[in-house]
């Protein structure tokens, strides 16, 4: 009876620490929430909703090796396998880069709950970091037939883009501005792919816009820079890879562009100092090409 | 009057009696060594105005049963010119020995038949033709053998003194000994290095001395010092229009290198200021084959530079001036190569329109790739690109048996069966030597120049053919060396459209001599000779 009893408070207890640390979490006072998970855990370590929760606050302060962690003891201690728990630790994966384990529980998250975009959303994203065009986008067109939204186009066009199919990619980056005009980066990425299929004229009001919603955009300015360039308009070309080092200073393209612009330009000075700049950042690993060629194998 | 004309290739291979098969020589141990042959050069080693076909060989690497047999072999074709070959390998004396990788040809002694330098891992091999069909081989005699492992190669005149001299592009300071075991950093499994886990090594520059040797003039020339590039592939090309021959070296995961020939045997590295080292977002890619010809009738000479996976092809732009523009997207390049790794390339006029049109053959490094990256596969397309004024198209899907899944490596032009249009020989790493004949692209009509130089080296390597087609200019230079461990059929080639003759054609000689040639009619192979002009 009283062992009974005690066992009732004990829910009592867990069920309200649970629920404040969620209300924590709702008012974004993340180490709060994840000090009351964290107590709940070490009360009942296989409790799986506790360990989520404390995955959850533990993600939203980029603490994300140690979402892991409590998402994959959420996994371990759930009764049976729960959508959630495999989209926030597919998540995780993905932030870690660790794509071939988030891709195996987005998947299985997707069988459990098939309509559920935000997991479709999730691995498309892991499908395209994974360089595995053809499957992001299907992934994404699944997304739009039910639930269409600026994010998930804005994914589709990123996607066509990666396999090269420019009109597709406009299509879709269009419809994402269509739906959320303050969609910052797919004015951006669709300047970017108009100016990459030398359709300039219509680049240009594109990379502009992006500019009107936030001027400090370096690569709506490094953008303008390279159309300016393919035209010829060389002090203009300065200028906005000028700008666009003013937004971000290590914009390793920008710095070896200006280079590039001030030497035709006679403007040895110029150019030698950024040269100068491009050879530090360079140094400083600010733009790494090898994450580029992530098949190329090193020792052991 | 330019006609659309719709070509495809037609692989004629087996009924041309051709059957080599390269040998990688691997036996698991994944030798780096193993993933980057094998090459094809194309000259006409009997002199009887034929092209015909080198295929460089890999041989029995450490680990194989063959590792101490009989190495296997490069294997020389003879052009019969009734569309077939024949095996004159072991009669000519040129099965060689060693790892083959590349190399050139062309008339290093100025007597009047063609020379050839095989580039291998280990000693580089020069077999010196005697002119009956046969070569002797000379590698440490001329002082080319150098042991380093060496990739592509190409013969230009560096002082101009009307001897050819060569420039060789050296790959990895890799050894047996220091070979290593990698693993994919995504998949975990075993793969071939990234050429990162090993040095660099400083390319070379030999000077003809005239009388069957080289001098290694690597430091004078100021090439020497640049031991950081991993080189693969090289052309030579006045990009400054000077009168010289300059050097574009394709570098793999380093900046590639842009060489201004200053005279007086002297090379200065000029690519960063140039805009041709790194791509447009400033970064170094991984460069493999390369070539150069002005597309888009600007009179320049532009560049393109073939890169690894996830990389573009990469199309420079030759502004004028010394200055340079990466123009890939804007020419239609663009995303169109970002899964294949491309290796050989080609500017060739396919359908004789006077547009260079460009031949790319793909595959990957990584035997395993499919496990690594699950969309991406060792063997590729080919890929061909319809230079439509300036822009290009791909018609790969049109094109016949280029677009066929290959571990391509080499790749070169030819018009074997002297039928007016440009066929491709290609070589596959480990796999089957092919053949492609180009099948309608003579419905418009060409004229092909083979040149005998007097002053300048024999075959005109390095001269310069110029007029005007279609109301905009049209150059092009005759090279030894190019793509990726490949060589091109010596001559000028020219596709004229339905024109019924070329007009206004001037020719710029290593020399500085220039020949106004006038009017050649179309659908003609001609012999033009420094100070003579036209012999037939």
């Amino acid at each position: 009876m009283i062992l009974a009893l005690l066992m009732v408070l004990f829910v009592q207890e867990a069920a309200s620490l649970l629920d404040r640390g969620k209300r924590l979490l709702e008012e974004r006072n993340l180490p709060a929430a994840e000090s009351l998970f964290r107590e709940l855990v070490s009360k009942s370590p296989e409790d799986s909703r506790a360990s989520y929760y404390l995955g959850i606050a533990l993600a939203r302060q980029e603490r994300t090796e140690e979402a892991v962690v409590a998402l994959e003891n959420a996994r371990r201690f759930a009764e049976r396998p729960n959508a959630s728990v495999l989209y926030e630790l597919g998540t995780a994966f993905s932030k870690l880069e660790r794509f071939q384990d988030a891709e195996e529980v987005l998947k299985q998250a997707t069988e459990l709950a098939p309509d559920e975009s935000r997991i479709r959303l999730q691995l498309g994203w892991v499908y395209y970091s994974k360089l595995e065009g053809e499957k992001a986008r299907g992934e994404f067109e699944r997304v739009l037939e039910t639930a269409p939204s600026a994010m998930a186009f804005l994914y589709l066009g990123l996607t066509e883009i990666g396999l090269g199919r420019n009109e597709p990619a406009v299509e879709a980056l269009r419809e994402a501005i269509r739906l959320e005009p303050g969609l910052l980066e797919a004015h951006v990425a669709l300047g970017k792919v108009l100016a990459r299929a030398g359709r300039d004229e219509e680049a240009v009001p594109v990379l502009a816009g992006a500019l009107e919603i936030d001027g400090g955009s370096a690569e709506a300015h490094f953008q303008l820079g390279l159309v300016a360039l393919r035209r010829g308009e060389l002090e203009s070309a300065s200028r906005s890879f000028g700008a666009a080092i003013d937004a971000d200073p290590e914009h390793l393209q920008a710095w070896y562009n200006r280079a590039l612009v001030a030497q035709r330009l006679g403007r040895g000075e110029e150019a030698r100092s950024c040269w100068v700049r491009v050879e530090e950042l360079r140094a400083a690993g600010a733009e790494d090409p090898e994450a580029k060629r992530r098949t190329r194998a090193r020792t052991k | 009057m330019i006609l659309f004309v719709l070509v495809t290739f037609t692989d004629v291979t087996a009924q041309a009696g051709i059957s080599f098969r390269h040998d990688h020589g691997g036996s698991g141990r994944r030798y780096i060594v193993e993933t980057f042959g094998g090459g094809v050069l194309v000259f006409d080693y009997d002199s009887d105005e034929l092209p015909d076909l080198l295929f460089i060989n890999g041989s029995p690497l450490p680990g194989t049963s063959g590792a101490n047999g009989t190495p296997r072999g490069n294997a020389l074709y003879r052009n019969l010119g009734d569309g077939t070959f024949l095996d004159v390998t072991v009669r000519a004396g040129i099965l060689g020995e060693g790892y083959g990788m590349g190399g050139a040809a062309s008339d290093l002694d100025n007597d009047g038949d063609i020379d050839v330098l095989v580039t291998a891992f280990g000693e580089d091999q020069l077999y010196l033709n005697n002119g009956d069909g046969t070569f002797r081989s000379r590698g440490r005699e001329s002082g080319v053998a150098d042991g380093r492992w060496s990739s592509s190669a190409a013969f230009f005149e560096l002082d101009g003194d009307g001897f050819l001299d060569l420039y060789v592009a050296n790959y990895l300071d890799f050894t047996f000994e220091t070979h290593r075991d990698c693993v994919s950093p995504t998949a975990g499994v075993s793969a071939y290095c990234h050429p990162q886990e090993y040095g660099g090594v400083a390319d070379l520059v030999y000077r003809n001395r005239g009388d069957e040797t080289f001098e290694d003039v690597s430091d004078a020339a100021g090439v020497a010092g640049l031991d950081e590039g991993r080189g693969l592939g090289v052309v030579a090309l006045d990009f400054d229009d000077d009168g010289d021959s300059d050097l574009y070296v394709a570098n793999d995961t380093t900046r590639n290198y842009l060489y201004r020939n200053d005279g007086g045997g002297r090379l200065t590295e000029v690519g960063v200021e140039a805009g041709v080292a790194y791509n447009e977002g400033g970064l170094a890619e991984a460069g493999m084959g390369v070539d150069a010809s002005d597309v888009d009738g600007d009179g320049r000479l532009d560049l393109l530079v073939t890169n690894f996976d996830f990389e573009n092809n990469t199309l420079y732009r030759n502004l004028g001036d010394g200055f340079f523009f990466d123009a890939t997207s804007a020419f239609g390049l663009g995303a169109v190569s970002l899964t294949e790794l491309g290796f050989g390339c080609d500017f060739v006029d396919v359908d004789n329109d006077g547009w260079l049109d460009l031949v790319v053959v793909n595959g990957h490094i990584l035997d395993n790739i499919s496990d690594i990256q699950s969309n991406l596969t060792f063997a590729q397309p080919g890929q061909l690109f319809r230079n439509e004024g300036g822009r290009f198209r791909d018609l790969t899907s049109a094109s016949g048996a280029i677009g066929k899944p290959r571990v391509g490596r080499g790749l070169a032009t030819l018009d074997y069966d002297r039928d007016g249009d440009l066929d491709l020989a290609i070589a596959s790493r480990g796999g089957a030597a092919e053949l492609l004949r180009n099948d309608g692209g003579n419905a418009n009509t060409f004229i092909g120049l083979r040149l005998v130089g007097v002053a300048s080296n024999r075959d005109g390597v390095g001269a310069r053919l110029t007029l005007e087609l279609e109301g905009r200019p049209w150059i092009d230079e005759l090279r030894a060396g190019s793509s990726y461990l490949a060589q091109n059929e010596m001559t000028l080639y020219l596709g004229l459209g339905s024109a019924p003759e070329a007009r206004g054609l001037s020719l710029r000689w290593p020399s500085g001599r220039v020949e106004e040639i006038g009017v050649l009619e179309a659908g003609r192979w001609y012999v033009v000779k420094e100070g003579v002009g036209v012999l037939r």
